[in-house]
């Protein structure tokens, strides 16, 4: 099998957000050289008119000579061929202040300010002007112009820096998106790496992270942790398996021992009914203790969760208590419930809850002597619910806290007694499945058990 | 009572075949799912015993099918798979209980019982008086009496009694008990059971009485007169 990494996906993916990221570049671009233009043009028409109508309100003040003083003041200031020309004539054609040198054919009186070239004298060059014209209540003629040059200059400077920043900017996108997409595909290329390596084999490899924290670096850790899940999937099936070809070989040898022997020395005939009997009893443990390996199988693997309900824990432990109080009595034992809480529910599965909790009774009942105490308390503390099973029988040997949750593991005493040594390990597995834990505390006199179980969320969405 | 066993297993259909005809059973037998399906929509059973694994047609289609034709006859299914999600699988397809392998005969037996019993509404389920031999359940007054002496027995105790009595001269098993009495499906790895049926049993059959409760060993209980 043949892997090649193609790089057509990212690389259409960085083409298209190249082409949108130049297509909005070259919007913006385009709509600010555009505003800026207008921007210029409407300038210099306001300025035009705001001078011809400051004029005009001169003449109605001071009339003619002071229109006449005021040009000729405005022409002091400025040079003729840059800044502000002015034609002020008599209704016959008779120049009375200015120096435009004639009266422009296309300019019409009282229209907008209109674009124009004009050379002002026979030396100056040809220059460039904005200009518009006002008749004078006096019948003379007004003509204010301003120069455009420096405007039309701006214009040029702005349309060419338009010109070469659009280029620029789908330049600078498509080498953009690539070399993002390149990061991208490095990482991509390593978790199909990573893949490969684990398909042929190599379990424990896991995907390395790139440290960023982005999107590709959580689907790294979500498969990083998918891959540690299956690994202990993994694990517990082999457990199971072991315990399965551990536990059941023993009955299994002795009820084959058991057949052999009958072979050349038959149970006499008064015999025959009880020795077959036993003979189905021991099929009959070797089943249930397969079919207990297989419920914790199913109990570690969690696919229970998808049948949770909320569950009054209270509720369920007090049904235990008084399944299990007439052996309590039958073994001369007291037996004591109390429930500091008020049936709090929790998301769980009560078949399973009551299990767990029967097998703590079962095997509290176990180990407590004939006139000892068993007593089981239900509290809450903060956000967990807390049970304790405490008995009065000979607790559980420092060193071995852990070990009585492994599958098989029995105590000395318990070797003799009935059960398949997985009670505690299925007690562990079902606080587990519930987001739960159950610890030994340890003690002087007798054994304590604890389960932990998270009180229900409001509004779980379990 | 006219069973169909619906079972590719020659060795198991063998040991059913002769075990219901034992009890008084006329049996047929069908060793794939099409002719099991035949059979069951063509000839008028009373109860049909399906595995759940068959070659040509699936336990589950079988039973989907004979619903779906509008056969009602109560369906057992014999399963290998004991988890709770295939039972429920296999009671949403239309079985009305489900035995996992391997079992006890007893416990097959108690089933069919059992379930031919809740088909027809029999005198013990409405019954206010249940009654075996000399024993005696009130259920209105919740009272009970052996013979002349009336019996004081604790709520649990009543329950579990009235559970033996409704199915009277049935097997029942230790977790059809649990069931029914405490309602929690649990396997019980201890006698606890054992100790609550011994407490009744010193109840109900004290000395010098005829004993109703009997133990059948490998299966269950069984609340009978045996005079």
């Amino acid at each position: 099998m043949t892997w090649r990494f193609r790089p057509g996906l990212l690389l259409r993916l960085a083409l298209i957000n190249a082409l949108v990221f130049s297509v909005g570049a070259g919007l913006v671009i385009f709509s600010i050289t555009s505003l800026s233009l207008k921007y210029l043009q409407g300038h210099l028409d306001e300025s035009v008119t705001a001078e011809l109508e400051i004029l005009e309100s001169d003449y109605v003040i001071d009339g003619l000579t002071g229109v006449v003083g005021l040009i000729r003041e405005r022409d002091r200031l400025e040079s003729a061929w840059h800044g502000r020309i002015y034609r002020l004539e008599t209704p016959d054609g008779q120049v009375l202040a200015g120096d435009f040198p004639h009266w422009p054919e296309a300019l019409d009186i009282g229209a907008g300010p209109i674009a124009t070239s004009a050379q002002i004298t026979p030396e100056a060059p040809i220059t460039e002007w904005m200009m518009a014209a006002r008749l004078l209540p006096g019948g003379e003629r007004l003509l204010v112009g301003f120069d455009r040059t420096e405007t039309l200059a701006l214009s040029s400077q702005i349309r060419r820096a338009a010109g070469w920043s659009i280029p620029l900017a789908v330049l600078l996108a498509v080498i953009g998106s690539i070399a993002a997409n390149r990061t991208a595909a490095r990482q991509i290329r390593t978790i199909d790496a990573s893949a490969r390596r684990i398909v042929e084999g190599d379990l424990r490899h896991r995907i390395p992270l790139q440290g960023s924290g982005d999107e590709l670096d959580r689907l790294t850790q979500t498969l990083n942790t998918m891959l540690d899940r299956i690994n202990d999937l993994i694990a517990a099936t082999r457990g199971a398996t072991d315990a399965i070809a551990h536990d059941l070989r023993t009955p299994l040898a002795r009820l084959r021992v058991a057949l052999e022997d009958a072979q050349p020395h038959p149970p006499s005939a008064d015999q025959w009914h009880p020795w077959l009997q036993d003979r189905v009893d021991d099929i009959d443990r070797v089943l249930g203790s397969f079919s207990a390996l297989l419920q914790l199988a199913t109990v570690e693997s969690g696919v229970l969760r998808t049948q949770f309900q909320s569950v009054g824990l209270a509720t369920v432990v007090s049904d235990v208590v008084s399944l299990y109080e007439a052996v309590a009595a039958d073994a001369d034992c007291t037996l004591r419930f109390s429930a500091v809480e008020g049936n709090t529910p929790i998301m769980g599965d009560r078949h399973l809850l009551f299990q767990a909790i029967a097998n703590l009774l079962d095997n509290a009942l176990k180990f407590t002597p004939k006139g000892g105490q068993i007593q089981i308390r239900l509290t809450r503390e903060g956000s967990h619910l807390q049970l304790e099973v405490e008995d009065s029988g000979p607790g559980i040997p420092t060193g071995d806290e852990e070990r009585v949750f492994e599958r098989l593991f029995r105590h000395d005493h318990a070797r003799q007694s009935a059960g398949f040594g997985l009670g505690l390990s299925l007690v562990r597995a079902i606080a587990r499945l519930h987001d739960g834990d159950c610890v030994v505390v340890p003690k002087a006199q007798g054994a304590l058990l604890r389960i932990r179980l998270p009180v229900a969320q409001r509004n779980s969405q379990r | 009572m006219r069973i169909l066993i619906i079972e590719d297993d020659a060795e198991q259909a063998r040991f059913l075949l002769k075990g219901l005809r034992e009890s008084g059973h006329r049996v047929d037998h069908a060793a794939n799912g099409r002719d099991g399906l035949f059979l069951a929509v063509s000839e008028p059973y009373d109860l049909c015993i399906v595995d759940r694994m068959l070659p040509q047609m699936d336990g589950l289609a079988v039973i989907t099918a004979l619903r779906a034709a509008g056969q009602q006859t109560p369906v057992i299914i014999l399963s290998a798979l004991g988890q709770v999600d295939d039972r429920v699988r296999g009671l949403k397809a239309g079985g009305d209980d489900y035995i996992v392998k391997p079992y006890a005969f007893q416990e097959l037996l108690a089933r069919i019982e059992a379930i031919t019993r809740r088909g027809s509404p029999t005198v013990a389920a409405e019954a206010t008086v249940l009654r075996v031999a000399d024993l005696e359940l009130d259920r209105l007054s919740r009272t009970v009496r052996r013979g002349a002496h009336t019996i004081d027995l604790k709520p649990q105790e009543y329950r579990l009694l009235e559970y033996l009595m409704r199915h009277a001269g049935q097997v029942v098993t230790r977790t059809m008990l649990l069931e029914g009495v405490w309602d929690y499906h649990f396997d019980p790895q201890t006698n606890v059971i054992d100790v609550h049926i011994s407490r009744l049993r010193a109840r109900i059959d004290p000395a010098g009485n005829r004993p109703l409760i009997h133990t059948i060993r490998g299966a269950g209980y069984c609340l009978r007169d045996e005079s």
